[in-house]
Order: structure tokens, then C-alpha cells, then sequence
């Protein structure tokens, strides 16, 4: 059995790199998108275990992002970790209505990332 | 040419009134009535435009009506009596005067005009009364003598005053007289009422462009609220995103992702790492409180295990204690019903006093936490006869709080001495926002303390926060 294999959707390229980083370290294979539309190509080509996105990204919303992800593979529901840098509990509740598995506030320690995409993958 | 003029309601001074807007109908009716008690003549009144406000007979109701049954009679009568409605008052002088009639019947009527302030208003009309100088039965009558029983007319005329048109003539002028100065009366009590009615429709227009100013300036104000909450969502997230690098990074650093790092990089990496978070704390906190002053504190509540919140509140802070190495004991009554409270509020609320604590404690003190219902409370026993509040007391060793301080403490960004803020990080957000969160929940929020010996801050909260009213 390989690696899980994750899909991180950020347009901050600081973050993104950490969270790459990071989730490289923890063994995970990972591929970064710095927006939708990356995003999408990267999704068609490779098949993904969990898609970790950022909500406030130019153009398309993580939100719609991941409805557009989903809309690809029905069949398949990929699981979805939502990074938001938005402490209001407004952004939480629209998360969860469309379908986020967990929701990751940043700043977030790494140990947190961590234990959030693994409980996203219920591993 | 015209003028233009501006638009204002048209006032009780510049409108005519109508006679039965001007007089009181029962008391021109009591008038009218003494009259014709006084001088056995009929009084009938009319306005302007023909219509009757009075008409009282005496004497000549069988004779009108016998006269008033035969077709001829029928149609000479209402002759008559349209005349004296309508047809218009001869013109004495600069007014108009008097002007006697004389029906078919041979009986005569007096009509004198109502004139208010030079107006126009109406007419009295006096009679029917026979002709001092009349002799037997009208010419008319015996011209019409076989629809009629003249021996009849004759009996029923005899029941007519008799009287001479020169007095009638007089009882008309002063008739009309006496009804000036009931009109007089009429008009100033109608004047009176009809500016009462005035100013209170102005008053009402002034207050309508009140309301209207209000209501404008309440939205101007919520589009104001709008966009400082969006522009206060905004700089946090603009703030939040780098320090998610500045921690993030530190982190990684820290745990030796880049390579071993030697004790004085690490000590460095530290700082960092302390500082960003504090920065952060700071953000989340001012955000916190912005909310709660623009918006005031929105409770979620739900059945809510006290003991878990403390738990959980304690081991947030369990890594700094640690690093300080003070001791962090607690003392929770497990057994305590579940509260109905707002969890993350209370968390939070315990969490910012803890803070606090391991702040204002120097290294190897010690923090007691303690959890459970009030104990003896007469007052605060709930229906049931159990305690119907409950205590989280947070304890500390530390540098204590001067009595002067102590209310004032609870105050948005005050701090004992400015100094402290350095030594202690933090801005003097975290008690305000304690004080919020208990007091939306209907508890409350107390410190006893003493300067080197240290402080305890209590939250006494109901059992059961009731949901609040919808605005």
C-alpha cells in the first residue's frame, strides 16, 4: 500500500510550502495548488485521498472549489479539510453545510494540522 | 400671471365655516324653542344652501296638513315653502334684510338672514302667522273652495296666531340677535377646538420628521456597524495569515525539520514562537471584544458538563505552566448536574483567568482550579430545592492585586501598571471579555485578593442560563 496522497489548495505561498512541508514530513504525498484552477488540473489527472483547501481564495471560494471537486466524481467522496484564516463562526457553519469533513483555523500548530487531516481520513 | 405661494394646510382662520359646523344643534334648538313657547309663531331654520336644522310648528300643523292633502294645496304649499328656503334675501342697504312671504293660505311668514361675521350663513324663517289686517279666509282659498271644507279651514286657521308683520318683523331682528351671540360663542368654542386640533397635527408632522431623522440615522449608523465588522474580519485576516508563517515555521524549525538546531537558536526560535502567539491571542481577542461591544455577547447554549470544561481549559494552559513549573492542581465536584451554558464562552472565560494566573505567578507558584455548586445558598435554591448555581474559581500564589485595582481591573485594556505589560505580555483584554461572557450568561465575576499573597478570581453562574428574549 502506498502513501495517502493529498491535494493543498493555498494561495499564500509561505503557507502553502509549510503545509507541504509539514504534511511531507508526516509521510504523506502531497501535491500543492496555489489556486481553482491548478487545483482542478491536478484533480484530473491524479486520483487524491483528502483535499485540504483554503476558503478565501481569488476568483472561486474553497467552498465552491470543493463543490466543482466533488462534481468531477460523484461516486467517490473525497474527504475535505477546510483552512481558514477567518475567526468568525459564520465561515464554520457555511463549512459544514457543504460537506467538510473538518475545518483547520489558522494559525494552527502543526500538531493540530496534523491530527486534523488524520481524523479527516478517519486513519 | 400667477403667484405661487407655498404649500401649508389650509388653518381654521382661512375657511368659511357652515353654519352647522358653527352652531351646537341642541342648543340653537333650545333657542328656538323658547321662542316659540314666548311668541306662539313656528321658528324654522335653514343654512346656505336650503337645508334644515330646525323647524318647530305651533298652532298651524292641522291647517297645513288639511290644505296639504288636496292636489292644489299640495303643490301652492310646497311653493311656498320652497320660496322661503331658497329664494334669495333682499339686499337692505350694504346686507342683506328681512322679507315677509304670504302662503296661499293667507297666513304669512317672516324670513330674516344669519349673518356672521359678514357672512351669509343661513336663514330664520318666523310663522306661519294670519295677518293682523286679514279679514275672513284667503281670496286663493275661495278661488280653490271646492277641494276644500272652508268651514274646516276657517275652524283650524283660528288655532294661527294673529299677529301684525311689523312685529314679527321685530321678533325676527331680535331673534337674530340673540342667535349672533350664540353663533359668537359657537365660533370661539369651534375656533378653539379646531387649533387644539391644529397644533396637534403639527406636533405630529414634527414628530413624524423626527421618527424619519431617527430611523435615517439608525441605518446610517448599521451601515457604519457593517462595514467596521467586515473591515474588522478583514484585518484579522490579513494579521492572521503571516502569523500563520511566523508560528508555523518556528515550529518547524523548532522540531528539527531543517536540522538540529544548537541551545541558543532554539532559546531564539522560542521567543519567536511566544511572541507570535501572544500576538495572535491579542487579535483573537480584540476581534472577540469588538463583537461583543458592537453586537453584544451571543450566547449558544446547551447542556454543558462543567468538569470537561475545566479540563479542557486547564490542559491549554498545562504547556506554559509546565515550562514555568507551576504546580496546576484542580478540585472538580464530578458530580454536578450538566449546566445549560454557552461551553465555548465559559471555556474561554476560564481559559483567560488561567492565563492570567500562570502570567501573575512567578516560577514554581502554584494554581488551584476548583469546580461545583454553590454551597449553602438560601437564595439560590433552585425549585427543586437544589443549589441552582454553580462556582469555577481559579487560585493563584502570585503578585496580587492592590484593593483600588480591583474593580478596575475588569475594565477594557486597563492594567495595574503599564509596566506589567511588558513583563507580562497581554493587553488588558482578558478580564473584559471574562466580565462579558458571565455577566451575558446572568452570573457574575469577582477577585479577593491581597498584594504578594495572590488572587482568586470567582465565576458564579446559574445552572441554568435561560435562552434570551428575540429582540
Amino acid at each position: 500500500m502506498g502513501a495517502k496522497r493529498i491535494l493543498v489548495v493555498e494561495d499564500d505561498p509561505a503557507i502553502l510550502a509549510l503545509e507541504e512541508r509539514l504534511l511531507r514530513h508526516a509521510g504523506f504525498e502531497v501535491r500543492g495548488a496555489p489556486g481553482s484552477s491548478e487545483a482542478l488540473a491536478l484533480a484530473a489527472e491524479e486520483e487524491f485521498d483528502l483535499f485540504v483547501l483554503d476558503v478565501m481564495l481569488p476568483g472561486m471560494s474553497g467552498y465552491e472549489l470543493a463543490r466543482a471537486l466533488a462534481a468531477r466524481d460523484p461516486a467517490r467522496q473525497v474527504p475535505l479539510v477546510f483552512a481558514t484564516a477567518n475567526q468568525a463562526a459564520d465561515g464554520v457553519r457555511e463549512g459544514f453545510r457543504t460537506g467538510a469533513a473538518l475545518y483547520l483555523v489558522k494559525p494552527f500548530q502543526t500538531a493540530t494540522l496534523l491530527s486534523t487531516v488524520r481524523a479527516a481520513m478517519g486513519s | 400671471m400667477s403667484v405661487v405661494s407655498p404649500v401649508r394646510p389650509v388653518g381654521v382662520l382661512d375657511r368659511r365655516m357652515t353654519l352647522r359646523e358653527l352652531v351646537d344643534q341642541p342648543s340653537l334648538t333650545d333657542l328656538c324653542m323658547s321662542f316659540v313657547e314666548l311668541h306662539r309663531l313656528g321658528v324654522k331654520v335653514f343654512d346656505e344652501d336650503g337645508a334644515r336644522l330646525v323647524d318647530i310648528k305651533t298652532g298651524s300643523g292641522d291647517f297645513c296638513a288639511y290644505l296639504f292633502t288636496k292636489s292644489p294645496g299640495k303643490q301652492r304649499c310646497t311653493e311656498t315653502v320652497t320660496y322661503l328656503k331658497q329664494h334669495p334675501l333682499p339686499v337692505v342697504g350694504n346686507e342683506r334684510g328681512c322679507e315677509a312671504r304670504t302662503c296661499f293660505s293667507g297666513t304669512r311668514y317672516v324670513m330674516a338672514p344669519i349673518v356672521h361675521e359678514g357672512d351669509l350663513l343661513g336663514r330664520v324663517v318666523l310663522g306661519p302667522f294670519v295677518p293682523e289686517e286679514a279679514g275672513d279666509l284667503s281670496p286663493e282659498l275661495f278661488e280653490l273652495a271646492g277641494a276644500f271644507d272652508l268651514e274646516r279651514v276657517r275652524e283650524l286657521q283660528k288655532r294661527i296666531r294673529r299677529a301684525s308683520e311689523t312685529a314679527v318683523r321685530r321678533i325676527a331682528e331680535h331673534f337674530g340677535k340673540v342667535l349672533e351671540v350664540l353663533l359668537f360663542a359657537s365660533y370661539r368654542a369651534a375656533l378653539t377646538s379646531q387649533m387644539h386640533i391644529e397644533a396637534i397635527s403639527e406636533d405630529y408632522r414634527e414628530l413624524q420628521a423626527k421618527s424619519r431623522e431617527l430611523k435615517e440615522s439608525y441605518e446610517r449608523l448599521q451601515e457604519l456597524d457593517r462595514l467596521k465588522s467586515n473591515f474588522l474580519a478583514t484585518v484579522s485576516h490579513e494579521l492572521r495569515t503571516p502569523l500563520t508563517s511566523i508560528i508555523g515555521y518556528s515550529e518547524m524549525l523548532l522540531a528539527g525539520l531543517a536540522g538540529e538546531l544548537n541551545p541558543e537558536q532554539e532559546d531564539y526560535l522560542s521567543t519567536v514562537l511566544e511572541k507570535g502567539e501572544g500576538l495572535l491571542n491579542l487579535i483573537t481577542s480584540l476581534l472577540d471584544l469588538s463583537k461583543v461591544e458592537s453586537q453584544g455577547v451571543k450566547l449558544a447554549l446547551k447542556e454543558t458538563a462543567v468538569p470537561a470544561i475545566v479540563r479542557q481549559s486547564v490542559s491549554t494552559v498545562l504547556p506554559l505552566a509546565t515550562k514555568r513549573r507551576i504546580e496546576l492542581s484542580t478540585e472538580v465536584d464530578e458530580s454536578m448536574p450538566p449546566a445549560v451554558v454557552d461551553p465555548d464562552k465559559l471555556r474561554q472565560a476560564i481559559v483567560n483567568l488561567l492565563s492570567n494566573a500562570v502570567k501573575f505567578t512567578p516560577d514554581g507558584g502554584k494554581i488551584l482550579v476548583r469546580s461545583g455548586l454553590l454551597p449553602q445558598a438560601p437564595e439560590g435554591t433552585g425549585p427543586f430545592g437544589r443549589a441552582s448555581r454553580f462556582l469555577v474559581s481559579v487560585q493563584d500564589n502570585g503578585i496580587g492585586i492592590a484593593p483600588a485595582e480591583q474593580e478596575r481591573i475588569f475594565e477594557t485594556f486597563y492594567q495595574v501598571d503599564s509596566s506589567s505589560t511588558r513583563a507580562h505580555g497581554g493587553a488588558g483584554l482578558g478580564l473584559s471579555l471574562v466580565k462579558s461572557y458571565v455577566e451575558a450568561h446572568g452570573g457574575k465575576v469577582w477577585v479577593q485578593s491581597r498584594l504578594d499573597e495572590g488572587s482568586t478570581f470567582t465565576l458564579d453562574l446559574p445552572l441554568e442560563t435561560a435562552q434570551p428574549a428575540r429582540p
